[in-house]
């Protein structure tokens, strides 16, 4: 494993002293070279929990093992070296850019910051690099705001990859990007992960984006992980409620599947409260539920499939000591 | 796209071709900057009166009449061909002491601004960048600061340490500061949580360089247009001191004191008062209208407005 | 034949800002007839939102100026409308939901307070119920009846305790409830057309879904018709029945929504379905339409989508095409389809 997440949790403390579990016990394992997706709503956690990874943001508690090593014990200076290996992308490519450093700054700069290297070597790495994502080389002494949105994207991969990170975290690339330019955004990225071998945590909304790239995937609501397994299980076996109705939700293109017609959730994880008992889902959801459900917080338990794991009483009669 | 053509040749080609992009920036700036009217008069207020301030005591016709030279003969004459502002109690001339305190003026608020902005961006980016306690201590400090109504805290200060223009500006240099400090403080808060800043830390940047290259170069902007506004008014205040007594001392000429002066032969006598007061109005003028066009001309992203 | 509701013919607008003339709009066509689902689609900076705002004339004149063509709206032009005029046909026939629920609610003001002053407006009210006249009992009366009125279209559009509810600030609303609030403001009037410019862009999917259903359930209660825009085709296919596709400034295809999805005529339109990644596209399958949106200040000669266009001839160059019939009830504007 590349990248093993143990248990990991943040909670922030909001005003008032009340504290909000950002991240609540979230444990996953990405193998290297692969892709694995890390899908949520608005509020489920999943942008805190990939900036803390290359600890942008401290953890509360759990382990960030990154090739053996707990990274939450190094410090920071051990940190500075494990960054070039982690990079993060960002969502939104108008912010993520310094708007006064030109491109061929942008991406030189994680090679001085390293001291990797300078003058004429770097010109040529940063060129090669803009050349590897697709921008020309003339475009490397101008400014992030005289590029169009899928090429700001691109100034973004190129700044991430220049240092050879092993793991690339994607927080939702193509989210701010037209349907247009997000194909070309996406085919860039697999592209890239064959020829270089990078490892990918996706983080997205988007399924079809996540089924597109990604070999595996865990669905966050509020924080946990409710569902997790390889992308086609999810995909053809949702197991959870909250997995069906997103699945659903997703208006297809094709008019003769009536999305409009199906019932799926009720009201939006902000105006719906858990109580902190039982499950966090179930005051949204639509499946028929039994009284284990807002007394004991379902396990992340493994299906038949065993890489295959869903938190719900519905899906593991047996726990929850009721037949269904 | 030059350089497939024909390679740079001298220096400044190739750094021209190197910084096309804010090259091209500047000019649509000044484009903008030159497409409003008031932010060029504007420019051309300050470009005057720095002239004025820079070779006045050259050209001035009575250079003596700032030094002590007094011509009781010759007082309280009405603006006429000699003398075109009129002279004043003790028979100075009055254009003669406004152009030289242009000069003073000018200096005195480049002190001012100087020491405050020095202060002021340095409190300001640490306490919006460290947070915590040393947040709370200096934001505080500032909040004290700025409970004191305008001119007081100056006049007190002025007062204590003794008359005359180096205690004037030194009262006014460190009390000037906690503008700048709420100003950076605030815009480094705001740049703090722009994607950009995660990114440098993401790639391993130390906090020296996240402040220094990527946070303090955006709230730059704000603080030259603030600045240019305040210098009106850092000469303003100066002339305040100067007007109830504990600025710069005569024979020294001062707009403020000289208004003062004028005050006691009003309105008989009004050029004494009314020359300094409507150079000082122009300047302040000239310097707000100057900061408006400055926020047009250094915006990166106001490309299309 | 329905009654035409809004007929858009040649509209051209420029934007003039400090860096040149942008030409945003050139000669739009699109007509919606009364109980039409109209999608309007295309990419960020095509002009659909201009093109839409330009019913109610909410585009901000200047930068923007209208430099032909004409809005009809039940056959007059808003165009030459006056400034009352104007004020009438937004509040009683044209409601209007953004895509940000927060630039259409006053933070400072609760939902209750600008939910009752806009229902009151649109009754032509207002003024005689505020400004001093507020505590005459004939101006309690109608505020009273105008906050029972609130009341019900809040729970008409789905907020639970609306009763309750309707005293909150609007910060106090998650997004997907605000979006909510918006609709119950913009239908408050039975008007006659619903503008609702990307209104699910900002929301979770189970949240779009939610307030689509809800436009849905609205169609069919109140006869609205609609103007949907949105980048999504998923949402046009879902909601719509009628779809025209904008790119650089011009509607380039228009029809019913099932022959614009099924066969596609438009190399955009083609080009803009098939970058659509889906649960069913093949890894590495996905294609996009190559390069990106040719700048309005200097556009392209000719067909603007040309320098993109993979089944570009010489003469795409030559002229823009006009949007022409070429199939029964179906409108494209492409040289490949001319004679």
């Amino acid at each position: 494993m590349l990248l093993e997440l143990r248990n990991l949790t943040k909670v922030f403390v909001a005003r008032g002293r009340r504290q909000v579990r950002a991240v609540d016990d979230v444990s996953l394992a990405i193998p290297e070279g692969a892709t694995f997706g890390l899908v949520g709503e608005s509020g489920s956690g999943k942008s805190t929990l990939a900036r803390m990874i290359p600890r942008l943001i401290e953890p509360t508690s759990g382990e960030i093992v990154y090739q053996g090593q707990n990274l939450c014990h190094f410090s920071e200076k051990q940190m500075r070296a494990v960054r070039q290996e982690i990079q993060i992308v960002f969502q939104n490519p108008f912010s993520s850019l310094n708007p006064r450093m030109t491109v061929r700054q942008l991406v030189g700069e994680p090679l001085q910051i390293h001291r990797k290297a300078s003058g004429a070597s770097l010109d040529r790495q940063v060129l090669s690099m803009l050349e590897t994502v697709g921008l020309q080389p003339e475009q490397a002494n101008r400014l992030p705001h005289e590029f169009s949105g899928g090429q700001r994207q691109r100034i973004g991969i190129a700044r991430a990859l220049i240092l050879h990170p092993k793991l690339l975290i994607l927080d939702e690339p193509t989210s701010a990007l037209d349907v247009s330019v997000q194909a070309q955004v996406l085919n860039l990225l697999l592209d890239l992960q064959q020829r270089l071998g990078l490892t990918y945590l996706l983080i997205t909304h988007d399924l079809g984006v996540v089924h597109y790239l990604c070999d595996r995937a865990a669905l966050l609501y509020l924080g946990a992980v409710v569902e997790q397994g390889p992308i086609n299980w999810i995909f053809q076996r949702p197991s959870h409620p909250y997995t069906r109705a997103l699945l659903d939700d997703v208006p297809s293109v094709d008019p003769d599947q009536r999305m409009l017609e199906r019932v799926s959730l009720e009201a939006d994880s902000f105006s719906v409260h858990w109580g902190g008992t039982g499950c966090r889902f179930a005051p949204r959801c639509p499946a028929r539920q039994v009284a284990a459900c807002t007394t004991v917080e379902p396990p992340l338990g493994a299906l038949a499939e065993s890489e295959h794991r869903v938190a719900c009483h519905l899906a593991h009669p047996l726990l929850a000591g009721e037949s269904v | 796209m030059a350089s497939s053509v024909s390679p740079p040749s001298s220096r400044l080609a190739r750094w021209r071709e190197d910084h096309a992009s804010q090259l091209s920036d500047l000019r649509r700036g000044l484009f903008r900057f030159a497409r409003n009217r008031l932010s060029l008069l504007g420019l051309w207020i300050v470009v005057v009166m720095l002239g004025v301030a820079v070779t006045g005591s050259t050209w001035v016709p009575f250079p003596g009449d700032t030094l002590g030279d007094v011509h009781m003969d010759n007082r309280l004459q009405p603006p006429n061909a000699t003398h075109w502002f009129g002279t004043d109690d003790a028979g100075r001339d009055v254009f003669t002491r406004v152009i030289v305190a242009t000069r003073t003026s000018f200096q005195v608020g480049l002190i001012i601004l100087g020491v405050a902005i020095s202060i002021g961006v340095t409190l300001g980016a640490v306490a919006g960048y460290v947070g915590g306690t040393p947040n709370q201590i200096i934001m505080r400090l500032t909040d004290v600061m700025l409970t004191f109504p305008g001119i007081f805290l100056p006049m007190a200060l002025a007062a204590a340490l003794g008359r005359g223009m180096v205690p004037a500006m030194l009262a006014l240099s460190v009390t000037w500061w906690p503008g700048y400090c709420r100003l950076v403080e605030a815009q480094m808060l705001k740049v703090r949580e722009e994607d950009f800043v995660a990114g440098a830390r993401a790639i391993g940047a130390s906090q020296r360089r996240v402040i220094f290259r990527h946070i303090l170069p955006n709230t730059l902007t704000a603080i030259v247009v603030k600045a240019s506004m305040d210098f009106g008014f850092a000469v303003l205040a100066l002339a305040s001191l100067g007007f109830i007594g504990i600025g710069i001392q005569p024979p020294e000429p001062d707009w403020g004191s000289m208004i003062a002066l004028g005050r006691r032969f009003m309105p008989g006598a009004w050029w004494i008062s009314t020359f300094p007061g409507l150079f000082m109005f122009v300047m302040v003028l000239g310097f707000n209208l100057l900061g408006d066009g400055l926020r047009d001309l250094l915006d990166p992203n106001a490309t299309v407005k | 034949m329905r009654e035409l509701l809004v007929d858009i013919k040649a509209l051209s607008l420029e934007m003039v800002t400090l860096d040149g003339v942008a030409r945003v709009l050139n000669g739009v066509n699109l007509t919606i007839h009364r109980g039409d689902l109209v999608g309007l689609v295309g990419e960020t900076g095509c002009g659909k939102s201009v093109t839409a705002m330009s019913i109610p004339q909410l585009v901000p004149q200047p930068p923007a100026r209208y430099s032909g063509g004409e809005v009809r709206f039940l056959g007059e032009n808003v165009l030459e409308k006056s400034a009352e005029e104007l004020r009438r046909l937004r509040s009683r026939h044209i409601g209007v939901v953004f895509q940000d629920p927060m630039t259409g609610l006053n933070p400072v003001f609760s939902v209750e307070q600008q939910m009752v002053d806009a229902l009151l407006s649109k009754q032509d009210l207002l003024a005689a119920t505020t400004l001093g006249r507020r505590w005459l009992p004939s101006s309690r009366m109608q505020r009273r009846h105008a906050q029972e009125r609130a009341i019900a279209l809040l729970r008409r559009v789905g907020i639970p305790e609306a009763e309750k509810r309707i005293h909150a600030y609007p910060h106090e609303f998650s997004g997907g409830m605000r979006q909510r609030v918006l609709i119950a403001m913009a239908i408050a009037g039975r008007p006659d057309l619903l503008i609702a410019d990307e209104p699910t862009t900002a929301l979770d999917v189970s949240v779009q879904a939610q307030i689509l259903r809800l436009i849905a359930e609205l169609v069919r209660e109140i006869d609205l018709t609609v103007l949907l825009i949105t980048h999504n085709m998923g949402l046009v296919a879902q909601l719509c029945n009628r779809i025209a596709v904008m790119y650089a400034g011009s509607v380039v295809e228009s029809g019913p929504v099932r022959r614009i999805l099924r066969e596609p005529q438009h190399p955009y339109t083609r080009g803009l379905l098939q970058a659509i990644v889906t649960e069913k596209t093949g890894r590495g399958t996905l294609q996009g339409v190559p390069g990106s949106v040719p700048s309005l200040y200097e556009p392209p000669p000719g067909c603007r989508f040309a320098p993109r266009c993979q089944e570009a001839r010489p003469q795409c160059t030559a002229a823009l095409p006009r949007l022409r019939q070429s199939a029964p009830d179906h409108q494209v504007a492409c040289v490949l389809y001319e004679e």
